[in-house]
């Protein structure tokens, strides 16, 4: 009996041995990475490193700068810090370029500690990143994107469409038809002529423009393209001239945006035709760039967030930091993406005992998806099961007086066009 | 605490000693040997970083060197089609270039392989993200050039390439429209342009084209001498220019784009390559450096642990010297004192220890020893006294006994034995030297009367006075004895017949003038030879006595000379 009553104390005692053990290990540590996609451990004091992929050089610099600006505004109001772990971010350059777009992920998804992708700046960067950043299991949410090849089309998955992407910035999907209608409605324009740059983003609004153009009655009498670089635009002018289009809708960036409108400006042919480009070209150093010459142009563009103590307080706090005023609007939604982003780390990340956190891949995904009633800037914000995050809504701008700048530019609201 | 180790050491038997001293030495072998075997685990372990590393470094060359070669045959691919044609270029180049970007995907597998495996908090593994990006580029590169040849077929295969095809429809609208002056020159400026554009690939030269082709159309349409079908035809191939122009510069785009992402990954790789490369020669450095000093290291414990152990040898044996061997000569010399008889020594040795043991029970047993030893000197002392007075009383006896035994017992005179050895020694002496010496025999005149008439004790009493007055005339080399009765005889060494007849003469007149009491004057008789070279002592004697005899003879006291023997002979 004795003997069984020693041995039953051993077994007592090797169970609370190794559940002491078992506790030791255990205590203060978050539990194993159950995630799908993995996880992102981060030390006890360790940093949260995000990828920044931005156009940061070029003529999409000012852009880019802007958003990256919109991203550090949005941390400084978390002060350089989250869930008490210091935020460090991997910046990496496209230049607005796809194969950029890619290189820029590449390097970013090399490094399995980064725990998300803020960016990017142009669509088709963005194509090329959204790609790489899937692969690689990451999340990625832009403040700039508006092509609708990247989330949605008419309701349905767009073809470069990549889970854990997510932006913040309206779905052009119906930009180009806010243009057109507001071209066809608004000018009376019949005849019109298109030119992209092959990129995602401006193709994107050129075939919108022409789907709504033609929906409404108008002819398309030019579908043309350039390419980025290109520099002598008189060829493609010709051709529209050729065309007898009314207007032209040319959704470029900087500068071949820049090469087309003076170019046009300097050929009497084009004299009778009314340009209109996007949100792209909503910007101070385009409009210092060509000056007078944009006097008379139309933009299309998201509507940018209404004035209030919000936006307010926001742009003074861009002035403070940077002493300077915004390049463009952009920085507002970009600071909503890293706010959204933010969220969803909080809300994704395991803190454990000891300080460490973890994220799983896939829980931050799963919680930017279930982003809802978020307070943006412009209003409440919800992220679609594509990943748009921003209601759209477009403004047609025109420009009467380049000497106001971009807010002269973006006050002068022509018409409006809010699909849902 | 050194104190308090040498109480432990002192406090250990010596047993317990030679196990310390041995297990000491065993630590101090175990200490070298141990730094043997870590010096060889750090150059297995500095070695094993210097193979992967070179692995490492050779992938990463060779991938570099694939990456590379995949460049110049891509490009040396487009600048030679134009020269060799297609088909040509492609076999010589574009297929090359396509076998090393497949090696570039199959090497990046094995780098990232290799670079998982690299020890943490290596520099090879701190560049882990760096290695990553170089192979996930490297991957990319190959699959932008598979692209990138899929574009090149498309645009410029000889058989279906829409190059060739664009070339055909200009041709065909210059053929279409011979003969159609001012519709056959802006065809041929259309064949123009798209030299220029095949040359440039700039678009804005191909949108000149088109321009030119709607331009084109439109001169066609509008031309009324041109028969319907060739009209329909040249509007069918302006209308197929501007499909294929429209893929053509689009496919052109994309080449570009794909040529911009070539320079974009060379330049994001380059570097990378150059720094992987730099870091694993510095790794293998390291790890040279590493043997270096792990070789060093080890060679100098080794060598600290020999003289170590060589020190502790001597210490060792010092200690054990102190311990046991000088103790126990200690003991040995204390034992060699005890055996001298120097039981007083003590011996100091303290300990717990064997010789600690075995000097306590010598001291014992020394004192034991002194205690018997002192009580036998005490007894041989007392028997030594003893004996020395025993000595004493029997020289004394034996003494007494030697002058009884030649001293008459009388006169005190020498007895008849002792004047026989006297006269033989003379008589040896004279005949080995020549020496003169003289014997006087003396007899006292008429003694027999003496003891008739006044007894014999009286007799004795003269005769004990004429031993006093023989003694103290005598010389003292002179030997006077009693040769029986009342005859005297006196032996003269040195004395010649003359100076030992006046000795005589001398003796005679004493007793002549002395008055012995109750017997009043009594003469004596004196016969007198000296040594001739007589046959021996009994010779002399008698010659002395015949002298006594004459003296008597001729009246009594007086003195006689024995004659010489030449004398003698003389006579007869």
């Amino acid at each position: 009996m004795a003997r069984w009553l020693g041995f039953g104390a051993a077994l007592v005692a090797a169970a609370l041995a190794g559940a002491g053990v078992w506790w030791g290990l255990s205590n203060g540590k978050p539990k194993p990475c159950l995630d799908p996609l993995g996880c992102v451990e981060i030390a006890p004091g360790g940093a949260i490193r995000l990828g920044v992929i931005q156009a940061l050089t070029g003529k999409v610099a000012p852009i880019g700068q802007d958003q990256l600006r919109g991203l550090e505004l949005a941390l400084d109001r978390k002060g350089g810090r989250l869930l008490d772990h210091p935020v460090e971010l991997v910046i990496e350059d496209t230049g607005c370029r796809q194969e950029g777009g890619a290189n820029a992920a590449l390097r970013i998804v090399s490094d399995p500690s980064v725990v998300a992708i803020f960016g990017t700046t142009c669509s088709g960067d963005a194509a090329a990143a959204a790609q790489v950043m899937t692969e690689a299991g990451l999340s990625m949410i832009s403040g700039n994107n508006s092509a609708p090849f990247l989330t949605s089309i008419g309701g349905k998955r767009g073809p470069k469409w990549q889970p854990g992407y997510f932006r913040t910035s309206s779905n052009e999907e119906h930009s180009g038809p806010a243009a057109a209608r507001y071209a066809y409605e608004g000018l009376g324009v019949r005849a019109a002529a298109m030119v992209h740059d092959g990129d995602i983003y401006t193709r994107g609004l050129a075939e919108g423009f022409r789907a709504e153009f033609e929906r409404l009655g108008g002819r398309t009498v030019l579908f043309a393209a350039v390419d980025k670089g290109d520099a002598n635009m008189r060829p493609l002018l010709e051709a529209v001239a050729a065309s007898k289009a009314e207007l032209l809708f040319f959704p470029l960036f900087q500068p071949e945006g820049n090469h087309v409108l003076l170019t046009a400006r300097a050929m009497p042919e084009m004299v009778g035709v009314k340009l209109m480009s996007d949100g792209a070209l909503i910007e101070k150093s385009f409009i210092e760039a060509v000056g007078e010459a944009s006097k008379g142009m139309y933009f299309v563009g998201p509507t940018p967030p209404a004035p209030g103590p919000a936006l307010d307080a926001l742009r003074a706090q861009y002035q403070a930091k940077y002493r300077a005023t915004p390049a463009t609007d952009y920085y507002s939604s970009a600071f909503d993406a890293a706010g959204i982003l933010f969220a969803a780390i909080t809300k994704a990340a395991v803190p454990g005992k000891d300080g460490s956190l973890v994220i799983g891949r896939q829980a931050l995904r799963d919680a930017l998806a279930a982003t809802a009633d978020y307070p943006g800037l412009g209003g409440k914000l919800r992220c679609d099961g594509f990943g748009d995050c921003a209601t759209p809504r477009f403004n047609v701008l025109r420009m009467d007086d380049p000497a106001q700048g971009v807010a002269g530019l973006t006050a002068n609201v022509v018409f409006t066009y809010a699909p849902r | 605490m050194a104190i308090s180790l040498r109480r432990v050491w002192e406090n250990q038997g010596i047993t317990a000693k030679l196990r310390l001293s041995f297990a000491l030495l065993f630590a101090i072998f175990l200490m070298g040997v141990g730094a043997g075997f870590v010096g060889l685990a750090v150059v297995r372990g500095a070695e094993a970083d210097i193979v992967a590393n070179l692995e490492l470094r050779n992938g990463v060359l060779e991938m570099e060197s694939q990456l590379e070669r995949a460049r110049r045959l891509y490009r040396d691919f487009l600048l030679q089609v134009p020269l060799v044609g297609f088909a040509q270029a492609q076999e010589r180049y574009g297929q090359p270039a396509l076998a090393a970007a497949a090696r570039v995907i199959a090497l990046s597998e094995n780098l990232r392989r290799a670079t998982a495996a690299m020890p943490d908090g290596s520099d090879m593994a701190k560049r882990k993200i760096d290695m990553r990006f170089f192979t996930s580029t490297a991957k990319r590169f190959s699959q932008t050039l598979l692209s990138e040849n899929e574009l090149v077929i498309l645009m410029a295969d000889p058989e279906s390439g829409l190059d060739t095809q664009i070339g055909n429809a200009v041709r065909q609208l210059g053929v279409c429209l011979e003969g159609q002056d001012e519709l056959a020159f802006p065809a041929r400026e259309i064949g123009v342009l798209l030299q220029q554009y095949q040359l440039s690939r700039q678009r804005p030269v191909m949108q000149a084209a088109v321009n030119k082709v709607e331009a084109l159309r439109r001169l066609i349409a509008s031309t009324p001498g041109l028969e319907t079908a060739r009209k329909t035809e040249a509007l069918r191939l302006c209308d197929t220019f501007d499909k294929v122009a429209a893929r053509l510069m689009d496919t052109a785009t994309s080449m570009s784009a794909n040529a911009n992402d070539f320079a974009l990954q060379a330049r994001a790789v380059d570097p990378i390559a150059e720094d992987l490369r730099r870091i694993t020669a510095l790794e293998v450095e390291r790890a040279k450096t590493r043997i270096g000093w792990a070789t060093k290291l080890a060679g100098g414990i080794v060598l600290f642990s020999a003289l170590l152990g060589l020190g502790c040898i001597f210490w060792v044996a010092r200690l054990l010297h102190r311990a046991v061997t000088s103790r126990i000569v200690e003991l040995t010399h204390y034992a060699g004192n005890v055996r001298d008889g120097h039981f007083g020594e003590a011996i100091d040795m303290a300990g717990p220890d064997e010789i600690g043991l075995l000097a306590r029970a010598l001291a014992d047993m020394n004192g034991r020893i002194h205690d018997l030893v002192g009580g036998l000197e005490d007894k041989v002392r007392q028997r030594t006294l003893e004996l020395d007075a025993k000595n004493r009383e029997l020289d004394a006896k034996n003494q007494a006994l030697a002058v009884l035994s030649f001293t008459d017992r009388l006169t005190s005179l020498c007895n008849r034995r002792r004047l026989d050895q006297v006269l033989s020694a003379e008589w040896r002496r004279a005949q080995r030297y020549g020496t003169p010496f003289s014997v006087i025999m003396i007899d006292l005149d008429n003694f027999k009367d003496v003891n008739d008439t006044f007894g014999h004790a009286v007799g004795d009493a003269v005769l004990v006075r004429v031993a006093d007055i023989l003694l103290a005339v005598v010389r003292e080399t002179d030997v006077v004895g009693r040769f029986g009765g009342e005859e005297f005889l006196l032996v003269c060494p040195e004395t010649t017949v003359e100076d030992a007849r006046i000795l005589a003469e001398a003796l005679r007149r004493e007793l002549q003038d002395t008055d012995f009491p109750l017997v009043g004057r009594i003469t004596a008789s004196f016969g007198l030879a000296d040594y001739e070279a007589d046959p021996g002592p009994a010779a002399l004697v008698a010659r002395a006595d015949k002298a006594l005899y004459r003296a008597k003879q001729s009246g009594r006291n007086q003195v006689i000379v024995a004659p010489t023997a030449a004398a003698v002979s003389r006579t007869q």
